[in-house]
């Protein structure tokens, strides 16, 4: 053989032997893990965030948090989360919506109404290797619960939960507006709301100290 | 990112452009390393030269390692890659006349082309052949050539896969094959050239 026929061949085998060690036969084009390592992560990730905290940082303006709701169109019209987006499940992956979800700077949540849609969307991002996605725990149905209709610990209960209590009510009076029913005596909230509505006061202080002299 | 045009990240008068360049690029290599040459391809048969066996072999293997990575790494999808379905009877018919077109004519589909744009005029009749060829099969299509045609099924086979391996062991095996051809055939090839002196 003549000295170029080697280095070609020398060149196709480097190739083939390249090829031979990559080989993995359940790594697939667009999913960045592999079926394992996606276990792994299932088990290992902080994905769900909780009602609470959500609410925390809608009421703080958090820049960071982009909201997206998977139900259908219809659903979403009648009531969703403020600011959410809707992208339904079925039109994840359509090309329109590929900015808002292979991102590195915002944080997605995907809820719907209990969370098993957005577990689906969650599964399905993560294993295209998109980053920042949260689940809403219990979707919008423990937002409801939890926030827009809290219910007073008993009396027993420890003090955390009525800090918790409290500042689910500054929650709904925030989301619901003034017209947030009590469920406790069945009244209407307004005569307990500046008590119940610590959050956006305290955050108040806070701003005008981070302001300061003025 | 690719294929291209499959994923519409070209428009189809882009593509044809691409291909014409391709084609060009083609057409003077093959033209450059004499594949035109009827004695060059029929040397195959007759062991005096190698060369399109050596460079037909080598191409294959380096699209294959050249997809392979791509796809590895992303690059290219080969999912939309068009790749036709195995009907073995039919393709082991074709194979064998299109062996005896080789040795017979002289010229592959490819080199015939190419040589009658030279203005070889044993190209030019080839391809008109050809062309007879191609209209015969077509009218005669449903009366002789339909059950040959859809025999022997075996939908759309990855060799690889449909021999229970992963592709990246199967260019690596195939390599190997290749290059213990190449060295077979330099033996076949010294030892007939040392008989008679063909000259091309």
């Amino acid at each position: 053989m003549k000295r170029n026929e080697i280095i070609i061949v020398a060149i196709l085998l480097i190739g083939s032997f390249w090829a031979f060690t990559l080989d993995d036969n359940n790594r697939y084009r667009n999913e960045t893990y592999t079926p394992c390592e996606l276990v792994d992560l299932t088990a290992k990730a902080d994905k769900f965030i909780t009602p609470d905290e959500l609410a925390k940082r809608i009421m703080n303006n958090d820049p960071s948090i982009v909201l997206i709701d998977l139900r259908e169109k219809k659903e979403f019209e009648i009531y969703s989360l403020p600011n959410a987006i809707n992208i339904p499940i079925k039109n994840l992956l359509d090309d329109q919506f590929n900015p808002v979800l292979n991102q590195n700077t915002y944080t997605n949540v995907f809820f719907s109404n209990s969370s098993d849609l957005a577990s689906k969307a969650w599964m399905i991002c993560t294993r295209m290797g998109f980053k920042n996605n949260y689940i809403l725990q219990g979707g919008l149905n423990l937002w409801a619960e939890n926030i827009l209709r809290p219910t007073a610990p008993k009396q027993t209960a420890v003090n955390a939960e009525f800090v918790k209590y409290n500042f689910r009510r500054a929650a709904s009076a925030y989301f619901v507006g003034s017209s947030v029913v009590d469920e406790n005596n069945g009244n209407n909230g307004n005569n307990e709301n500046k008590t119940a509505a610590p959050a956006p006061a305290s955050k108040k202080k806070k701003d005008a100290a981070g302001g300061g002299c003025n | 990112m690719g294929p291209l045009f499959p994923l519409n990240l070209i428009g189809e008068e882009t593509n044809l452009i691409i291909g014409f360049f391709i084609g060009i690029g083609f057409g003077f290599l093959l033209e450059a390393a004499g594949f035109t040459n009827t004695r060059k391809l029929a040397g195959v048969f007759y062991g005096y030269d190698f060369v399109v066996l050596k460079v037909f072999f080598s191409a294959a293997i380096t699209a294959g390692i050249g997809i392979y990575l791509l796809s590895y790494y992303g690059y290219l999808d080969v999912k939309e890659i068009y790749y036709p379905q195995t009907f073995w009877i039919p393709t082991l018919i074709g194979g064998f006349i299109m062996a005896l077109g080789f040795i017979i004519g002289g010229f592959c589909p490819g080199t015939s082309i190419c040589a009658a744009a030279t203005g070889k005029v044993d190209a030019i009749i080839f391809v008109g052949g050809a062309i007879v060829g191609v209209f015969f099969y077509s009218v005669t299509f449903d009366a002789i050539w339909a059950p040959i045609r859809d025999s022997g099924a075996m939908g759309k086979v990855n060799i690889a896969s449909w021999m229970g391996i992963s592709q990246g062991l199967f260019l690596f095996l195939l390599t190997i094959i290749a290059v213990m051809a190449f060295f077979a055939v330099t033996i076949i090839q010294k030892r007939v050239t040392s008989k008679r002196d063909y000259k091309l």
